[in-house]
C-alpha cells in the first residue's frame, strides 16, 4: 500500500486489541440475538421503530449547502459545493455530473480506518451518487458537475441511509434544483426478525454467516415520496425472494415518515430565512 | 464504457422491439445468449475458466495460498478478488479507465458471495494458518452484461478448484510446520456449488430484459442486478444507471431475476457435472476461439 508521507502514519503492524475479544464480542453479540427473539432491542426501541434524528442545515459556511444529520450514535457531516466547469473536459455532456466523496473519519468506527479509501468507501460513495441522480434536475447544469462531500464523524449502523438523507438535505439547503426530496431508510433482517434502522452492532449480527436457510441481511432503500420512485436499493445477505415486496411496503412507509421530518426542517429554514431578512 | 454510440431512431427501434417482445437478435425479453464454457485451462492456477457470452470473454483463475487467519476470525480463510479490464476489450478501459468499474465488480462479487461462501472450510490450523484464494477475473472481451458473465466464470472456476491434501502438521514450538502432499493430482475439490450467479435486468421503456446487449444497456433507463443462489435465494442486490424505480416494477424485477437465476444456476451446475465426467480425454479447443 502507498504510504502518504505528509501524514503521520501509525505505527505499521499493529492490530486493534479488540480483534482479540472474540469471546467477549461473541457474547455481546449473542446477547442481542437473544433479545431480539423476545422483541426487545438493546437500546430499548420498538423493533420497528426509527432512531430519533437530529437535523441541522447551513452549518459550513464555505459550502453552498450543507447538512448535519445525528441518528442515534451515528453522526455525519455533508456538504455541497458550488456547480463547476468540468475540468480537462472535451465533449459536451448535456447533463451535469455528481461528484461524490464518502468518508469516515479514522476515528469513527470500531477499528481505526486509514486515510486513503477503501473498498467500502468507494462503494458507498457509487452508491450515494446512484441514489442522488434521479433526483437531482441534471439538465440544469449541463456540463457541470457539483460535488458532495459526506464526512462520517461516529458510525452506529445505517450511515449510508443516514448520509444519503443528509446529502437531500444539503442540496436543498444549497438551492440546487430537485425533483423531489430524497430520504433513505435500512432494515436489518435477522432470523425473520425485521429491524428498522439497525444499530452497528444489529447490522454484524445480520450480516453474521450461519447458514441455516433463515432470512438474515440489511436492505436499504432511498425513496422519493411525491414520485413514488426508488432511487437507489442495496441488499446484502441472505433472503428469501418472497420477502422483498414486504420489506419494500416496510422501507416506503418509513421513508414517508422521515420525509415529513425533512420538509418541517426545511419549511423551518426557510422561515427563519426570510425572518432574518426582515430585520 | 464501450464506444457503442446510438442515435434516436436506431434507441427508438430496440426500445419498440423490447415493447414486443422481440429483440434485436431475435431472442425474447427473458432469454440468455448462448454461453460457452471451458473449464481447467490455465496449468498455473488451482482452477480456472473462461467464459464466452456472446461477445464478452472472460477468463478467471483461483490461485491457492497459505496464510496466517485474521485474529477475529481464527477459524476463518481468505478469500480476496481481482478484477483486471484488459484495454484489448475496448479502448475506454486503457490507462486507469476501467479502474472505476473494476472496483465495483470486484467488491460487489465480494459482497455475493460473502453471505454464502464458508470460509472455514479453508481453515488449517485454526489460528495458525489458512488457505487464501486469490480470485483473478480478467476481461478480455466487453460485448455487454458482464455483471453476469463474470459471476458465471468466478463460479465455474471456484468450482474447478482444488486444494492440495495437507498429510501432516508438525508443531515446533510457535512454528507450524506444514507437508504438503507432492502428488499434483493427490487435492480435494473446493465445494463451491451453492455460490450465487447475477443476474441483470435492465428496464427498457415500460419492460425489462434478462441479459441486456450493449446497445440495449444505452437505451435502458437502469438496470437491476440480483444475486441468486442455486436456491433461488436472494444474498445482494444492485442497482446500476442513473434510473429510478417504482415499488411494484422494483419486486417484479427481483421475482423474475430469482427466477431466472435459478434457471441459469441449473444450467451451470449441469455442465459443471457434463465436464467432470468427460474430463478424461477432453478435446483441447483453442484458447481464443
Amino acid at each position: 500500500m502507498p504510504t502518504n508521507v505528509y501524514r503521520v502514519q501509525g505505527p505499521e503492524g499493529t492490530v486493534p486489541y479488540q480483534q482479540y475479544l472474540i469471546e467477549r464480542n461473541n457474547n455481546k453479540l449473542e446477547e442481542i440475538a437473544t433479545s431480539l427473539m423476545k422483541d426487545v432491542r438493546c437500546d430499548g426501541r420498538d423493533i420497528s421503530a426509527h432512531r430519533n434524528l437530529c437535523i441541522k442545515t447551513g452549518i459550513v459556511t464555505q459550502a453552498k449547502g450543507s447538512a448535519y444529520l445525528e441518528c442515534g450514535s451515528t453522526k455525519l457531516i455533508c456538504s455541497v459545493f458550488d456547480p463547476k466547469e468540468v475540468p480537462n473536459k472535451v465533449e459536451y455532456a448535456k447533463t451535469g455530473e455528481l461528484q461524490c466523496e464518502f468518508k469516515f473519519a479514522t476515528f469513527s468506527c470500531r477499528q481505526r480506518r486509514t486515510y486513503t479509501r477503501d473498498s467500502e468507501e468507494r462503494q458507498l460513495c457509487n452508491e450515494l451518487r446512484r441514489a442522488l441522480e434521479p433526483a437531482i434536475c441534471r439538465g440544469e447544469f449541463a456540463n457541470f458537475e457539483i460535488h458532495i462531500n459526506v464526512l462520517v464523524l461516529e458510525n452506529d449502523g445505517s450511515v449510508l441511509a443516514a448520509a444519503i438523507t443528509a446529502a437531500g438535505l444539503a442540496l436543498m439547503d444549497g438551492c440546487i434544483p430537485m425533483y423531489d426530496v430524497i430520504v433513505a431508510t435500512s432494515l436489518g433482517i435477522y432470523k425473520n426478525k425485521i429491524l428498522v434502522d439497525p444499530t452497528y452492532d444489529e447490522e454484524t449480527l445480520c450480516s453474521s454467516t450461519i447458514d441455516n436457510g433463515e432470512n438474515r441481511g440489511t436492505v436499504m432503500l432511498a425513496y422519493m415520496k411525491n414520485l413514488q420512485q426508488i432511487t437507489e436499493f442495496a441488499q446484502n445477505g441472505s433472503m428469501d425472494v418472497n420477502m422483498f415486496p414486504e420489506y419494500v411496503q416496510i422501507l416506503t412507509n418509513h421513508n414517508c415518515k422521515l420525509y415529513k421530518l425533512v420538509i418541517s426542517a426545511a419549511r423551518k429554514d426557510v422561515i427563519e430565512h426570510f425572518e432574518n431578512e426582515n430585520e | 464504457m464501450s464506444l457503442v454510440s446510438l442515435n434516436e431512431a436506431e434507441k427508438v427501434y430496440i426500445i419498440h422491439g423490447v415493447e414486443e417482445n422481440f429483440r434485436c437478435d431475435g431472442r425474447s425479453r427473458q432469454d440468455y445468449r448462448p454461453l460457452e464454457l471451458e473449464m481447467d485451462i490455465v496449468s498455473n492456477a488451482n482452477g480456472s475458466a473462461r467464459l464466452r457470452l456472446a461477445n464478452s470473454d472472460i477468463l478467471v483463475c483461483v490461485k491457492v495460498e497459505i496464510d496466517t487467519p485474521l485474529p477475529e476470525a481464527p477459524k476463518d480463510g481468505k478469500i480476496e478478488y481481482f478484477v483486471d479490464c484488459s484495454a484489448n476489450a475496448t479502448p475506454a478501459f486503457e490507462g486507469r479507465g476501467g479502474e472505476h468499474l473494476a472496483a465495483e465488480l470486484s467488491r460487489f462479487l465480494c459482497l455475493a458471495h460473502g453471505p454464502v461462501f464458508n470460509l472455514s472450510k479453508l481453515c488449517i490450523v485454526p489460528g495458525q494458518s489458512c488457505w487464501k484464494l486469490f480470485v483473478d477475473v480478467l476481461i478480455l472481451e466487453c460485448g455487454g452484461n458482464l455483471f453476469d458473465a463474470v459471476s458465471l466464470a468466478a463460479k465455474a472456476a471456484l468450482c474447478n478448484t482444488s486444494l492440495p491434501n495437507i498429510v501432516g502438521t508438525y508443531e515446533d514450538g510457535q512454528n507450524i510446520d506444514l507437508q504438503i502432499s507432492d502428488d499434483p493430482f493427490d487435492t480435494k475439490p473446493l465445494e463451491a456449488s451453492d455460490l450465487p450467479v447475477l443476474v441483470s435486468l435492465c428496464k427498457i421503456g415500460n419492460s425489462y430484459v434478462a441479459d441486456p446487449t450493449i446497445e440495449e444497456e444505452i437505451c435502458g433507463a437502469g438496470c437491476i442486478v440480483v444475486s441468486v443462489t442455486p436456491k433461488g435465494n436472494v444474498t445482494a442486490v444492485l442497482k446500476k444507471g442513473a434510473g429510478s424505480f417504482m415499488p411494484d416494477t422494483l419486486n417484479e424485477i427481483i421475482m423474475s431475476g430469482s427466477h431466472i437465476g435459478i434457471l441459469l444456476n441449473k444450467a451451470l451446475n449441469e455442465t459443471l457435472i457434463q465436464d467432470m465426467s468427460s474430463n478424461v480425454c477432453k478435446q483441447q479447443y483453442g484458447f481464443l476461439k
